[in-house]
This record gives C-alpha cells, structure tokens and sequence, in this order.
C-alpha cells in the first residue's frame, strides 16, 4: 500500500502511545515500514483529540499493555495545504480501516 | 408452525441454539482484529440481534426445566451474551474528536522512531496520511 501512496505523494506517519524504544521494536520486530511516531505523553493524540476515552492514563511502559493509555484508531488525511480532507474513526479499537477503502478516500478526497 | 413450537419446547434445542449464538458471535469477536470493509457506519447490528436472540433463548429455557446440566448451561450463556451485548453497547465513535473535515490540521512536534524530532507543519506541501493507533501489540 505504501507505493500506490507515495505514487500520489502522500506521506504517511503513524502515531501511537508507543515510547522511541516500543516504536523501534515494532519495527524490528514486526517488519513494520510504516513511519512510526512516539507519543507516550499522548501530547499529539490530545492534540487531535482521539485519546480513548475508555484507555487508562497508565503508564505508556508498562509492557502488558493492560493498563496503557490508548488512541482510537483514526485516520486523518490532510492535504498540501495542511487542510484536514477526510477522518475515518472507529469506536472499538480492535477495528482499523481497510486498505482499499482508505485508498479509494484518498484518491478521491486529493482529486477535487 | 406445529413443529416450530415443538422445538422451541423441548429445552435440549433451545438450549444449544443459544448456545451457538452467543458464543460463537464472541469468538468471533476476540479471534481477530477486524477490519472494516464498508465503513465504520456500517455498524455491526445482526451481530447484536444474533446475541440477543440468544440470550432471549436461553432465559425461556429457564422456564422449561431443563435438568442442572441446561441450568447450568442456559445461565453460563445468558451471562456471557449480557458480557457481550455490554461490549457492544460500549462501542461507537467517541464524540469528543478534536479535528474536523475542512479545518486547518494543527501543528506538532514529536520523536519518531529513531528518537529523532518530526516537526508537522501544515501546509508543507505534502498530503500526510495520519494514523493514530493503539501502538504496541
């Protein structure tokens, strides 16, 4: 998938609670490509409001994970401009968006 | 219709109908991370039609003494169909998002992977696909 959105110049940063070190390890261990952002202290999550509101204000740290903060898994495409063009939000953090589907939104939300 | 009532009489087919309702709609909930297709709109609500009935299903077969086994079963269903159905009803799209479609995205800076700072500033000429995720998994 990272191709066809380079192909259209869109860039993509994924942003979680994850510390430097967590991120890095996705990567390493998850063969992940996808530029990670840490945000342990949630600043950016707050920033764009989709903290979770049913995650804990635990410590990003702690390692099973049960008791750390979370973001609602959204996706947010802004353009060129830095104007917001399309959101795509689940409430259950379990649900991501589709491949497809997210390309298909992009194609169209950047053509206008 | 005759055969129908019949069957909804006789507890040792009421019982494991609920049964396969109720768990089998969980297992397929905690199996896999889902991926949603047709949008997030599209909310899941056969599933939730599909735990009812089997919990509706269960407690009728409370009242057609059904021997400790169906007891025991009927109330382990009914528990976990209410476990369920709590879940979903916790569900849903926050309202409290902080962006909206059409507003200017607002600026951050953070580490990424590396340890290395990412600067955003909107309007850099690059479209930027952000994805905010749980992390860690």
């Amino acid at each position: 998938m990272k191709p066809e959105f380079n192909k259209m110049g869109v860039k993509l940063a994924a942003v979680s609670p994850n510390t430097v070190e967590q991120a890095d390890r996705v990567r390493n261990e998850h063969g992940i490509s996808i530029y990670q952002i840490a945000d342990p202290e949630l600043k950016v999550i707050d920033l764009y409001g989709v903290r979770h509101p049913k995650g804990f204000a635990g410590d990003p740290n702690d390692d099973r994970g049960m008791r750390r903060p979370l973001a609602v898994p959204t996706t947010i495409l802004i353009d060129g401009a830095g104007t917001i063009r399309w959101i795509d939000q689940s409430g259950d953090y379990r649900v991501r968006s589709d491949a497809k589907r997210v390309l298909k939104a992009v194609r169209s939300a950047l053509k206008e | 219709m005759e055969y129908m009532t019949a069957l909804l009489q006789d507890p040792w087919f009421v019982i494991p109908v609920a049964l396969v309702f109720v768990f089998g709609r969980m297992i397929l909930y905690f199996r896999r991370i889902m991926v949603a297709k047709k949008g997030f709109g599209s909310r899941p609500w056969l599933s939730e039609v599909l735990v009812f009935t089997g919990v509706a299903l269960a407690v009728w077969s409370f009242f057609l003494s059904p021997g400790i086994l169906g007891y025991v079963l009927a109330g382990l269903t009914v528990l976990a169909g209410s476990f369920v159905l709590f879940l979903f009803s916790q569900g849903g799209v926050p309202a409290s998002i902080g962006v909206n479609v059409g507003e200017k995205a607002p600026a951050f800076q953070a580490e990424d992977w590396d340890g290395v700072q990412f600067a955003f500033e909107p309007g850099g000429g690059d479209a930027l696909l952000l994805k905010f995720y749980r992390g860690h998994w």
